[in-house]
């Protein structure tokens, strides 16, 4: 299940950031175009559905790290036995919106028929929005793949915001030796 | 009755440790069921993904971007020097070196708590080793990081302004009064602590060392000058300006520092990316709450019934103030303003109360939230860093949270605070 969720990530990572770095030349080249006298039609469009697919797809690794954003000082201060079932309770929460979400995400789909986007009519609207079921589907099976991990830190009464804290303090201290010994040299 | 229950019971799934998105999404799609059955999950499909399209929200990824860019290049290094070389002579110098760097280090990377331990890490350790109380340390690190997020570029700006329909080019203009305001108190109460600590000061003025430092630090500067210049000057849009802002720390980080780090810079982009989606599942998720609150018509009734009781401006004003003030103790700044937005707006604009000077208003109440345990993200890390306990460093910090507090209220009462600059340069 590790190696799945390893996995998982890899590729989640690399659609996000080639998103991410799509949408980057689609700005900078509907700027250069604006200057230039010839405004691309479809970058506003195009643009706004790239954050789109970004936000989906990104919610999905974000799922997979436990990184959104929660407060869990009430769960952690309940006693052992009531923190396991307001867990568990959470899960099915969880996991019933976003099966919710799949299931109106895949029906809209459908309703859309032959539509295509306003700009480049050679794509069909259903394959733009296709993102919202395929996201909410990961995130459901980023939530599963971490169910032993966070499971584990709630009886032991961690705070994920702690862990992530912690993360952090250790990148910047890491970042700071690295450029005191380069410039050391 | 329906919709106060919906809404306690979003607050209740936020307070069993649901993700905040998810329990807006889940309140929300129970709420439209009821309205209106299965349909209403087909009109939420509709509304998430259109809340994810929102054009202005492009900035986002990009200055996350341009800031990881930047960030591998060692900026946060060269900044300190540069400012410890300007203000570190004064009595009490990294306390104001501090202030100084988080005014130019600007909340950047999405992630308040990136930034302070990028800053903190650097400053804290410095300050114990020079005497400073570690509380003191970690209370002074904390506060101007949080003041940071008025000054432009700023991410929760660039979120309310897209959530509200307000201008962003305006709301950054807007921030720069207030935040400079908030910077001087910050350096003068440090300089009044320093004075009565007897805390040291640090190299003497040096202008060959200003020079050289300046110097090493003059592209990381000139950035923020060409983007909010081309900004301020109407060139761009604050969407382009990102843009315009990841090129230009491309073109720094590889020709000009030479210090581009590519898997370093791997990690910030999926760290950014990552970050980026965690805010925009919430724009997304808040988008179906705003169509509940749309058909039930709640924000409208909430405004009548505050308005029922008082059409006093200001008295309005100091409610929502101290409702911001509750709800940043128990809610991250995304959260509280993606919550706040749909349900405050109507509010706003039927007292006649500028968008512009609104935004300012909740921006700096975020930038309180930040300092109030026991939700308190940038306190914490600072915390972190200088291995002190966090309830006893904010009794340190509630003399610099009450600056923050009066810059909130110099905003909130003195209109031309935040808007003088705004009506200067813009014809609204």
């Amino acid at each position: 299940m590790a190696r799945f969720a390893h996995w998982l990530d890899v590729f989640l990572q690399a659609v996000t950031l080639t998103l991410l770095l799509a949408l980057s030349c689609v700005v900078v080249l509907g700027v250069a175009f604006r200057y230039s006298g010839n405004s691309l039609i479809w970058y506003d469009e195009v643009a706004a559905v790239l954050l789109a697919w970004i936000t989906f797809s990104g919610a999905a690794l974000a799922t997979l790290r436990n990184a959104h954003l929660g407060f869990n000082g009430l769960l952690l201060g309940a006693p052992s036995a009531v923190r396991s079932a307001l867990f568990w309770l959470g899960e099915a929460i969880f996991i019933a919106v976003f099966a919710a979400m799949m299931w109106a995400g895949w029906a809209i789909l459908e309703i859309f028929g032959n539509e295509s986007m306003t700009t480049l009519r050679f794509v069909p609207r259903s394959f733009v929005q296709s993102i919202l079921p395929i996201g909410a589907g990961l995130m459901i099976v980023g939530r599963l793949l971490t169910v032993p991990d966070r499971l584990r830190i709630t009886q032991a009464g961690i705070d994920p915001e702690a862990i992530e804290i912690e993360h952090e303090i250790a990148r910047a201290q890491d970042e700071l030796s690295r450029v005191r010994t380069e410039r050391a040299r | 009755m329906t919709e106060a229950l919906i809404l306690f019971s979003m607050f209740a799934m936020i307070a069993i440790g649901l993700p905040i998105a998810v329990s807006i999404l889940a309140s929300a799609l129970s709420g439209l069921w009821l309205l209106n059955g299965h349909l209403g999950f087909l009109n939420a499909a509709l509304s998430i993904f259109d809340g994810a399209t929102s054009f202005p929200l492009i900035a986002i990824p990009l200055f996350i971007l341009a800031g990881a860019l930047m960030n591998t290049g060692g900026i946060s290094t060269r900044l300190i020097a540069f400012v410890s070389a300007l203000i570190g002579f004064i009595r009490g110098g990294l306390a104001m070196v501090n202030v100084g760097v988080s005014m130019f280090f600007a909340e950047i990377s999405g992630s308040a708590v990136a930034d302070v331990a990028a800053t903190g890490s650097v400053l804290i350790p410095a300050m114990k080793k020079r005497g400073y109380n570690p509380r003191f340390a970690a209370a002074i690190t904390s506060s101007s990081a949080s003041l940071a997020i008025i000054i432009p570029p700023s991410i929760p700006m660039i979120l309310y302004g897209a959530l509200s329909d307000t201008s962003i080019v305006q709301l950054f203009v807007a921030g720069i009064v207030p935040g400079v305001i908030g910077g001087f108190l910050l350096m003068a109460l440090s300089y009044y602590f320093a004075v009565r600590y007897d805390l040291p000061r640090e190299a003497g003025f040096s202008l060959p060392r200003l020079w050289e430092t300046t110097k090493d630090a003059a592209w990381a500067l000139v950035l923020p000058v060409i983007i909010l210049g081309g900004i301020f000057g109407g060139v761009v849009t604050a969407t382009e300006g990102a843009g315009l802002a990841v090129v230009t720390a491309l073109f720094i980080g590889v020709f000009i520092y030479r210090e581009i780090d590519l898997g370093r810079l791997y990690h910030a982009l999926v760290e950014g990316v990552v970050q980026t989606a965690v805010v925009m599942l919430l724009v997304a998720t808040s988008a179906v709450l705003g169509l509940y609150l749309t058909e039930t018509e709640l924000p409208q009734r909430l405004a009548q019934g505050i308005l029922s009781i008082t059409t006093n401006k200001l008295i309005v004003l100091m409610i929502i103030n101290v409702f911001l003030l509750f709800l940043g103790m128990i809610l991250h700044g995304a959260a509280a303003i993606i919550l706040t937005v749909p349900i405050f707006m109507p509010l706003v604009h039927q007292l006649g109360i500028d968008p512009v000077q609104f935004g300012i208003l909740l921006t700096l109440n975020i930038a309180l939230g930040q300092q109030t345990p026991p939700v308190a993200s940038v306190l914490v890390t600072s915390c972190s860093i200088a291995k002190t306990d966090v309830w006893s460093t904010t009794k340190t910090n509630l003399p610099f949270i009450a600056i923050l507090m009066l810059v909130l209220l110099l905003v909130t009462y003195v209109p031309a605070v935040s808007l003088g600059l705004v009506d200067a340069f813009y014809d609204r």
